[in-house]
């Protein structure tokens, strides 16, 4: 279980997506912009597990300026892109930038909900392996005597 | 009134008299260059005058038959019939003075014609007679001024030289006129070419243009056809017109496939003794030509054609034949460079103009597949959920009649897209044999009922491309003959590399099946966005292997004969050739 925020301009496409991960058991929250998605992303007490957002919405890259905003608010957030036609370019370059996958919305003969669903999944176990392999590593750190210890929040 | 005041002012009557003569015939002269019938007829007058000779005729030469013809006669005497006498050139006695000086191309005084060898006896009175040669161009003699006297010994040196003079003066003027001529074609050829609505038309135009002003008996324009690699006749003037269309050369083969491939032009006198001549289609009968000049059609790009012109053997044995000459080469050259550069601007003009609208159609088709999937994909989460609230036979039954119906409209956004992304090529170098072996094979696994065959070279042949897209292109030529095959269809693709001459050899990848083939009027039609002739899908396979193909810098038409199958053609680019084994 995790808590995801789905960012989709289409308002019925907002509401698919909830209903696969809500069933699948997962905290969700909308949102139905980027301007919406990047206050949610940083008003919220505790960051999102993950992020899946559009790309194309208020502009051809929205999904990049979410996508850094969710980086920016923790660094271990996942993201997944979703993509319409013409936009793979985009999605292929938010993977450069850090998300963990991106989704095509329209494959021919292919459940794309439950391809998300699966994907949210691997997310989710992603971000909780390096969540701790960061608290191994801060263990570690601050057993060295020599270094000082980083503050831990 | 002029003459009046002058010879006042003056004084010496005699010297002013002579000036004013001189004028007054170089006025002549002067206003007589617009008209070269009138300039001769002036320089028929001026002459005699000025030899004070009583009778005299000015002829040009007709090369064709080898005989001068008589433009303007003067003096007493003449009639029809002895006007129209036709003096050969020659130099057999009796075959006349004219005739001689005009072989000879030097002055000529017979000081008593009954003694002289060449005189032929047109007046029993003629007693003495002195001919000059016109002299035009590249020194070749266009034509005699002759003048006559009854009294023997009229004419000396200085008469020669003095007729010699205005017949120089006459002979310019003609070749000034000529060139002007040939100035005026160019234009009017230019004109009509940046004018042109009926390309064929225009072609033609010049093929007939260019005979008249180059005195050839035919001209004929081949341009290559790349999907056929074959240079087809175009435009001709004389009996070939039957055969445009049709008549074609191989690259190489013949004098005209000769300088297509060498892009050199060709000048010869008789073609039958030439090794490369091959006679496989002559304007005149072959043994009956005796110039011919042929020059390569250039534009910027390569070379698009052949531009020839040939001239008739004389009627008579004796007469000198009358080659092509440098400047005549020149000026064909000046008019095949027109045709190259307007065919290529035409086809730069169709390029731009069918980018322009494809990618309009493309920002239009990409924006509406963008929405369209957004909302699809809504529908599909709505679907989903309404599956699991609504249970029973006959909504399951419905409910795949709605997934089926969304699957296809998956399908058609993906054709929209392919046909977006057509033009966004990842170029790297791409071995066609391979490429066309694995697709080849792939397909006969997947359609079992159709017999596949490929025909290629033992060489690899690389082009410059996107093998992906490429691939696409393959595939979707071989479907698109699929859906037209009945149980026996047959799938067959040649590769080919064209032996062209140029840096610009090129490839080409022919898919051949045995189906109905595609009607004549729409071979076009088939590569334009959105034309189906079929239930399913948008219409865009096609057309996105023409945008495949023309972003590769290649071409693909469909060339076979309706009722035979269909024959799809793509040429493109060559990158490399290696043998087995080198690469």
């Amino acid at each position: 279980m995790g808590r995801i925020l789905v960012v989709d301009d289409e308002e019925l496409a907002r509401e698919a997506i909830e209903r696969a991960l809500t069933r699948a058991g997962h905290l969700v929250d909308t949102a139905g912009s980027e301007k919406e998605a990047i206050q949610k992303i940083r008003e919220t007490p505790v960051p999102y597990d993950l992020v899946i957002t559009d790309m194309v919405m208020e502009r051809e890259d929205s999904g990049l300026e979410v996508l850094k905003e969710a980086l920016l608010r923790d660094v271990l957030t996942e993201v997944i892109v979703l993509t319409a036609y013409g936009s793979v370019a985009n999605a292929v370059e938010s993977l450069r930038r850090g998300a963990f996958d991106y989704v095509e919305k329209n494959i021919p003969g292919v459940d794309v909900y439950e391809l998300l669903t699966l994907k949210a999944e691997r997310a989710m176990e992603h971000r909780v392996e390096s969540l701790s392999l960061l608290r191994r590593w801060n263990r570690l750190l601050s057993q060295t005597p020599a270094e000082p210890a980083p503050n831990e929040q | 009134m002029g003459t009046r005041v002058k010879r006042m002012a003056h004084g010496d009557t005699r010297l002013t008299d002579k000036r004013e003569l001189a004028l007054e015939r170089l006025g002549r002269f002067l206003g007589a260059l617009s008209d070269t019938e009138v300039l001769l007829k002036v320089t028929l007058e001026e002459g005699l005058a000025a030899v004070q000779a009583t009778r005299g005729t000015i002829s040009l030469i007709d090369h064709r038959t080898g005989t001068l013809v008589m433009k303007y006669a003067a003096g007493a005497g003449w009639t029809e019939e002895k006007r129209a006498i036709p003096l050969k050139v020659t130099e057999e006695p009796g075959g006349s003075i004219s005739g001689y000086v005009a072989l000879t191309g030097q002055p000529y005084i017979a000081r008593d014609v009954t003694q002289d060898p060449h005189y032929y006896p047109l007046f029993s009175d003629t007693r003495s007679e002195l001919a000059v040669p016109l002299t035009g161009r590249g020194g070749k003699v266009i034509g005699v001024l002759n003048a006559e006297k009854e009294m023997p010994d009229a004419f000396g040196e200085q008469d020669a030289r003095v007729l010699m003079a205005v017949a120089t003066l006459a002979a310019v003027a003609l070749t000034l006129a000529d060139y002007r001529r040939r100035e005026q074609a160019l234009i009017d050829v230019g004109r009509d070419l940046s004018a042109a609505t009926d390309v064929e038309e225009v072609l033609q135009r010049i093929a007939e243009t260019a005979a008249s002003v180059l005195d050839a008996d035919d001209c004929s324009l081949f341009l290559m056809d790349e999907s056929l690699n074959r240079l087809i006749l175009k435009a001709s003037k004389g009996p070939l017109k039957d055969q445009i269309g049709h008549a074609s050369y191989r690259v190489g083969e013949g004098l005209t496939g000769w300088v297509f491939m060498t892009g050199q032009p060709l000048r010869l006198n008789g073609v039958q003794a030439d090794p490369r001549w091959k006679g496989l289609y002559t304007e005149l009968e072959p043994e009956q030509i005796s110039a011919f000049l042929a020059v390569p059609v250039k534009g910027r790009s390569g070379t698009w054609g052949v531009l020839r012109v040939v001239r008739k053997k004389p009627e008579s044995e004796r007469a000198l034949e009358k080659l092509f000459d440098e400047e005549d080469e020149r000026l064909l050259s000046l008019l095949a460079s027109q045709v190259g550069g307007a065919l290529e601007r035409e086809r730069m003009q169709e390029r731009l103009f069918r980018a322009e609208r494809l990618a309009a159609i493309g920002e239009l088709a990409a924006r509406g597949a963008h929405m369209i999937g957004n909302k699809i994909f809504a529908l599909k989460g709505a679907i989903k959920t309404l599956k699991t609230l609504i249970t029973g036979p006959d909504s399951e039954k419905l409910f795949q009649a709605v997934e089926r119906a969304i699957y296809e409209t998956e399908v058609l956004l993906q054709e929209l897209r392919d046909f977006v992304k057509a033009t966004h090529l990842t170029l790297n170098p791409v071995c066609l044999n391979d490429l066309i072996s694995e697709v080849l094979e792939e397909q006969s696994r997947r359609l079992s009922h159709i017999r596949f065959q490929a025909d290629m070279p033992e060489a690899k042949v690389w082009i410059k491309g996107d093998q992906g897209k490429f691939r696409s292109v393959l595939e979707e030529l071989i479907e698109n003959s699929r859906q037209c095959l009945g149980d026996f269809g047959e799938i067959k693709v040649i590769l080919t590399v064209d032996r062209h001459p140029q840096e610009s050899r090129r490839v080409r990848v022919i898919v051949l099946d045995n189906g109905p083939g595609v009607p004549e009027e729409l071979k076009e039609k088939i590569f334009e966005p959105f034309f189906t002739s079929r239930p399913k899908g948008i219409g865009l396979g096609l057309a996105t292997v023409k945008g495949i193909v023309e972003a590769h810098g290649g071409t693909v038409e469909e060339r076979g004969r309706p009722g035979e199958g269909a024959k799809f053609i793509i040429s493109l680019p060559l990158l490399t050739e290696t043998k087995e084994g080198n690469d």
